[in-house]
């Protein structure tokens, strides 16, 4: 049985809504943040060697980073659903958004958080703000033009990118409220029944950032 | 035509990489950094909205996003090949080096960067410094067992990871002195014709740290 195993308040709620979007089997093990400090328990640093979230489980095959579990199960278990193959005309949008969401916005994030937490002076922070406005400014445009990430549906890239607009502004401090096209967008995602059946399944005490409540 | 838009040392050289492996046409434009900082020229910058390496353009397409491009070569050009499909035994593990290169590992090691600019005293350089020990000792591991990191064969997984122990060097440091396996891999990546033939195309000048001059 193909498990997730969901780190409370972290980008692997990703992977929870990604199999209510598909509507497969699969078991959800949550694991709360420590008390002391908001970092992962002992036992979930300890299912992969990487020691971070997301991490599934299936059979014997233990596999971790977002993007990789997206494209494991949709392959095995959707039938290939959310993702747009070659000859389909949102084929390098959906493949942007879907790895730019971590790679280099998700990066981007964490460097602010980073300077946030100490980066005054920092001689680089003129070249992450730089980062930041760009990749805010694509967004909101690229949602001006599309309904989702992805294009005209729902794909792997919008599973991606909407823990960035919500949950995980709680890190990286970022705000939508200048972003008119984002907040629209994230009001859609919210009204999604797989994503509130997510949202109530990975958080059931309810976080404040979710896109049912950002 | 395919062309790749490669500046000059910097992870755009995958790409030359990936379309020498493929054997495909394509062109190639490089794009000298600036002389007054090492920073991407305005015309690159234009390119496209991020103002980031790499970026390729094909008739109207214009993408950016290393993991993106690798994913559209392979499948409109490279029919499939370098991509292990569901069915292979090493789809998982493929899938996981793929995408960790960058969102992972690229993103720690461009938070120890930020850190290194501004000082140490940011409360987490302990925690970046964490990342990145375990990321290099499950690099070493994987290739003990393997003579690639997508598994038995070349796989876009390693056209993304050469990068960090190699010309990435340059900018964040890589420990690759005290890791044996990473050394006899970059070695058996120079080896390889299409890498030598993409590395005196993509910088004819010569670079220190490729994996034919390490």
């Amino acid at each position: 049985m193909l498990t997730v195993h969901h780190l409370g308040i972290s980008q692997s709620e990703r992977i929870v809504w990604l199999c209510e979007e598909l509507g497969i089997d699969y078991e959800l093990k949550r694991y709360a943040r420590r008390s002391d400090r908001p970092l992962a328990p002992d036992d979930y640093k300890a299912l992969h060697p990487m020691g971070l979230a997301p991490v599934i489980t299936d059979g014997e095959l233990v596999l971790g980073e977002s993007g990789a579990i997206c494209n494991y199960i949709c392959a095995r278990y959707g039938d290939g659903r959310l993702t747009p193959g070659p000859d389909d005309p949102d084929f390098a949008d959906h493949l942007f958004w879907f790895h730019w969401s971590n790679a280099t916005f998700g990066a981007t994030l964490i460097m602010q958080m980073l300077l946030k937490n100490g980066g005054d002076g920092n001689p680089m922070a003129g070249f992450v703000a730089d980062r930041s406005r760009r990749a805010w400014t694509m967004i909101e445009a690229r949602l001006g033009e599309a309904q989702f990430f992805g294009g005209r549906n729902l794909t792997t890239a919008d599973i991606m990118m909407v823990f960035n607009l919500t949950t995980g502004r709680a890190f990286s401090g970022a705000t939508i409220e200048d972003y008119p096209n984002v907040k629209a967008y994230v009001q859609r995602i919210g009204a999604r029944p797989a994503y509130q059946r997510a949202m109530a399944k990975a958080e059931p005490d309810g976080v404040s950032l979710t896109a049912t409540r950002s």
